[in-house]
């Protein structure tokens, strides 16, 4: 760009940059006194909850009756040890945020009612879901969610994983960013059968090779694509391994088409 | 900080254990790499001819659909899925060694053996079937105008390297029962991965050229 060209531009930039600085302020200050009423709020529930919850805690654990996650390769319990792979299963088990039902608080209160071994322990974790449900449908925590989303976004789309989600993280599949609870390579293969399956049809259904011979060859690239990017893990090895793919793939191709150009005859 | 610093920082004053071990592993996958893209070129080699025949004598290769007939594309359709159940197979036993989970290991992988041995017995049954139509192995002159050798060439090539997979696969089950394999360390079986999702790979790609166009 030339120099000129730059200083006409200046002006509009500077613009610019005040406009979006008196917006960040102004949001900052909304969204900063909304929160401060909410925290307060919050921290006082939670604080009277928790009161409580660690007092039945400490005696349930003098009593022998719990276990404290202390970390380290295995975590001491009153009863028994419990090691850091069973407890990441435990937490595994954890749906995601998005997978959590509404009233769950609610339901937890209704069934602790019927439940006569229930503890203080156990009404204090049902009073403390409930009133963060509640918290949550507030106006502020709905825009912090929003804002945390945005910045997630934000940070997803500079990073090399589009989805956001550890790529290596097979127990789920990640499509559109919305979590399955199906293993990634289990719908890799239910998409290799169903794409398989409309190959067959369209080269049973239609004779013209301006159909089958695009749709199909594009079928099995998808395919082959699959197979190599997620189960040979292109999607997280070394990006060299692709290079040493994709070389080959070419001269390979190329070569292919250079034959075509030979004269088949006069 | 980065994995690789992590690591090292771990590993201070115990050796380097966990360094050596994800050297080795990255090593040995770059090198089944290496040798895979050698298989790129000659699979490649292998399937030009039949590509270029099918340009140049689309009409020998409509005879050739229609001698297979419907029965023998849903035979090869079966073998694909046996091949693309295989790969999954793998794919599910490398899950559950890198969660320590060694049975889980070789049951998947006795399914990933058992599916390409399969494969390999209806290859043959369709070879047979095809002899019978009269495609042999000939470069020209016959009824099929040397469409054989342009079939048969890829195709068996493909079948060699299933039955290496197979062999493989018993070996890496093999070492697993000895104990040979952990999560942190299964490079064994995921390069025997490579090879053999290669394999399917290569038979996507013949399968939709040789039978579906």
């Amino acid at each position: 760009m030339a120099d000129e060209e730059k200083k006409d531009i200046q002006p509009d930039v500077d613009d610019a940059a005040a406009d979006v600085e008196e917006t960040v302020d102004e949001t900052t200050e909304t969204v900063a006194e909304a929160t401060e009423e909410t925290v307060d709020e919050t921290t006082e529930t939670v604080a009277e909850a928790a009161e409580e919850t660690i007092d039945e805690a400490e005696a349930a654990v003098e009593a022998g009756d719990a276990v404290i996650p202390l970390g380290g390769e295995e975590q001491v319990t009153g009863k028994r040890r419990v090691d850091t792979e069973e407890l990441r299963a435990i937490a595994k088990s954890v749906p995601p945020p998005d997978a959590y039902p509404k009233g769950q608080g609610e339901a937890i209160e209704k069934r602790l009612a019927e439940d006569d071994s229930a503890t203080a322990f156990d009404k204090g974790v049902a009073a403390m879901v409930k009133e963060t449900e509640a918290l949550s449908e507030t106006a502020p925590v709905k825009a912090f969610g929003r804002a945390i989303s945005s910045l997630q976004r934000g940070i997803e789309s500079l990073s090399d994983t589009p989805e956001g989600h550890d790529p290596h993280n097979t127990d789920v599949t990640v499509f559109r960013g919305k979590t399955y609870q199906i293993p990634l390579y289990t719908s890799v293969f239910l998409v290799l059968g169903v794409l398989t399956i409309i190959e067959v049809l369209v080269a049973e259904i239609f004779t013209a090779d301006a159909i089958t011979v695009p749709v199909n060859l594009g079928l099995a690239a998808t395919k082959a694509f699959l197979v190599v990017y997620y189960y040979m893990h292109l999607n997280t090895d070394s990006r060299v391994f692709r290079w040493t793919l994709l070389v080959p793939v070419g001269v390979g191709l190329l070569s292919a088409l250079f034959l075509l150009a030979i004269p088949t005859g006069y | 900080m980065t994995v690789d610093a992590e690591t090292q920082a771990a590993d201070h004053g115990h050796g380097h254990g966990h360094q050596d071990v994800a050297a080795k592993s990255e090593n040995q996958k770059f090198a089944m790499w290496l040798f895979l893209a050698s298989e790129v070129i000659i699979f490649t080699a292998m399937i030009a001819p039949w590509v270029i025949f099918r340009i140049q004598e689309p009409d020998v290769i409509k005879d050739f659909h229609e001698a297979a007939g419907l029965a023998g594309i849903l035979l090869v359709t079966f073998n694909t899925f046996l091949l693309l159940t295989s790969s999954w197979a793998m794919v599910m036993g490398l899950r559950q060694i890198t969660k320590d989970n060694v049975q889980g290991l070789v049951r998947w992988l006795s399914v990933t053996a058992v599916l390409g041995l399969v494969f390999l017995f209806f290859q043959y049954v369709e070879y047979q079937q095809l002899a019978h139509e009269g495609l042999i192995l000939q470069f020209a002159d016959d009824e099929w105008q040397g469409l054989g050798a342009r079939f048969y060439g890829p195709t068996a090539f493909h079948g060699a390297h299933v039955f290496v997979g197979v062999l493989w696969a018993l070996y890496v089950i093999y070492n697993a029962r000895r104990g040979e394999y952990s999560s942190k360390d299964h490079v064994g079986v995921e390069v025997f991965g490579l090879y053999w999702h290669f394999v399917d790979v290569v038979w996507i790609l013949l399968f939709t050229l040789i039978y579906l166009i």
